[in-house]
């Protein structure tokens, strides 16, 4: 095999490596290529000592022509005297018997900031370098994470919109105060010839069971509340969770103060069973407020709300796990409470 | 269909006939909320009833409105980076139209999946050429007509172009470059601002 050598001219380098430095014999540059001439300082490499346009960082301590000829082919990382916080990547061989040496350059990864700064064009890449096509990727690239940004952010804003909307407690799957304002609503304005009653049940010692059990223990408990309250009331009736410990239950066509009395008894018997959480026993109990809209001579929304809270205020003040009822003088004046007609036993 | 390209139908009519012409075209054709994403994926029945709809309401054909849709989606100066994209493909116009070949597969490297119409350049001597179209759906040749119109002033190159049909009764785009440099074009910088 014989060796074979290719004459090419300033201008056939430039086209194939326009970010090439031909080096001498005694490491002065004899000529540069037509885009590193573009860079700062550029214009003046040619007839310079190479080592006075640029350092080298990778390999650090290259600092004469006998050390870079050394490098033959190997990776290099390089900076520009006049750019120091650009880095270039590039390949150097050394030419034949002595006569120099020839490094090719490129801006590896930092080529969108080297095209914004230097103000390049398509034309100062060779056709065969991927420069272009790099720059086509980070621009498709940022276009479709911008679209995809937006619609992620309207999503999460449909998200939280359908959560704002949402009906249902999302711990024990019962309606919420948003479903209990509108059921409420709907019954009040069309009650049906038997009127319904409005349950509120105030969980005692739930606070307790939290501090000392924890939170799991805590959710536990009300998932178990759920559960009873569920299965104490017809399919027709509706279950609400309207805050942390607080329910709100309604009975449909029900003006019967005996059988709802039996009711509260026996959610606050059920409530009383300790629930076992790993292996600890949880126990609560609930007071009761109740009314019934056959009380009222106009059922209203808020009046009856706010008269069944006082009702449940009762019970917890008349010592806890009890019901308390509504009077009709209550019912249909601003000034009375609601009478005890409960006393539930408990153990705490 | 991808939602890119249902979108680009979206912007341009909202963008030229205002958002309550909009509105009823997209109440008329039952897009949902009335909105393309360019994220998701609609049935092309959707972008055929939208199409159908902006023409009774806006008493222009379809053909039309898809060359215009292709001009808008490169000439608007909200929606940069189509254009932006496109230019990559050439230093000049004519660079342009010979790397339109390989259009297909710059488009998917940017969007995984996106099929867009396969594009033959066929010079036909002097500065005409024809641009053989193949796609699923043929009317897709006129947005591709109207990109190309957009482009070419984008380049600052006068050039007249017309969808007719060649020897074998193909639908082709006819180019003929009038003049290399009308005028200087919009600027394209390679390197974006930030």
């Amino acid at each position: 095999m014989s060796a074979r050598v290719l004459g090419l001219s300033a201008r056939t380098l430039d086209a194939l490596m326009p970010m090439h430095v031909w080096i001498g014999p005694t490491g002065q540059i004899l000529h540069a290529g037509r885009t590193l001439k573009r860079l700062p300082g550029g214009a003046r490499f040619e007839g310079r000592a190479l080592f006075d346009v640029l350092a080298f960082r990778r390999p650090r301590k290259v600092r004469s022509l006998d050390q870079l000829l050394c490098l033959n082919a190997a990776e290099i990382r390089v900076t520009l005297n006049d750019v120091p916080d650009l880095s270039l990547k590039g390949v150097v061989i050394a030419l034949p018997a002595g006569t120099g040496a020839f490094l090719n350059l490129s801006f590896g990864i930092s080529v969108q900031e080297a095209v914004r700064r230097f103000k390049l064009d398509i034309g100062d890449f060779a056709a065969s370098d991927l420069a272009v096509e790099m720059l086509y990727l980070i621009e498709a690239n940022a276009a479709v994470m911008a679209e995809s940004r937006s619609l992620n952010r309207k999503l999460q804003n449909a998200k939280r919109d359908a959560e704002h909307r949402a009906l249902t407690d999302t711990l024990t799957g019962l309606n919420n105060r948003r479903a209990m304002d509108a059921v409420l609503e709907s019954l009040v304005a069309a009650p049906g010839p038997d009127g319904f009653g409005v349950m509120h049940v105030d969980l005692d010692h739930f606070k307790a069971v939290n501090d000392t059990l924890g939170h799991a223990a805590g959710d536990a408990v009300l998932l178990n509340v759920a559960k009873v309250l569920r299965t104490e009331t017809r399919a027709g009736d509706v279950v609400c969770r309207v805050g942390g410990d607080e329910f709100v239950l309604f009975l449909r066509d029900c003006n019967d103060e005996v059988l709802l009395s039996q009711v509260a008894e026996r959610i606050i018997a059920r409530l009383e069973e300790p629930v076992d959480f790993e292996g600890k026993e949880a126990r609560i109990s609930a007071s009761i407020g109740i009314t019934m809209s056959s009380l009222y001579d106009h059922p209203a929304v808020d009046k009856m709300l706010s008269d069944v809270d006082e009702a449940t205020y009762a019970s917890k003040h008349g010592g806890r796990a009890q019901h308390t009822f509504v009077t009709p003088a209550k019912a249909n004046s601003h000034t009375t409470l609601g009478h005890k007609s409960g006393t539930g036993a408990s153990a705490f | 269909m991808n939602g890119l390209i249902t979108t680009s139908l979206q912007r341009f009519l909202e963008d030229t006939y205002g958002r309550e012409a909009w509105l009823g075209i997209a109440k008329r054709a039952k897009v949902p909320d009335a909105q393309f994403e360019t994220m998701l994926s609609y049935p092309e029945d959707l972008f055929d009833e939208t199409l159908a709809a902006a023409s009774a309401e806006l008493k222009k054909s379809p053909t039309t409105i898809l060359e215009d849709m292709g001009t808008h989606i490169i000439s608007h100066p909200d929606l940069p980076a189509l254009r932006r994209l496109l230019r990559f493909c050439g230093a000049s116009f004519s660079d342009f139209l010979n790397g339109l070949e390989d259009l297909r597969d710059r488009a998917s490297l940017a969007v995984p999946g996106l099929d867009i119409p396969a594009l033959e350049l066929k010079p036909l001597g002097g500065k005409r050429y024809h641009i053989r179209y193949n796609w699923h759906r043929p009317d897709g040749i006129h947005v591709i007509a109207g990109i190309l119109r957009a482009m070419a002033d984008d380049y600052g190159t006068l050039a007249f172009m017309e969808v007719v049909s060649d020897d074998d009764g193909q639908p082709v785009i006819e180019i003929s470059v009038l003049d290399r440099v009308f005028t200087s074009g919009r600027e394209f910088e390679l390197g974006a601002q930030a």
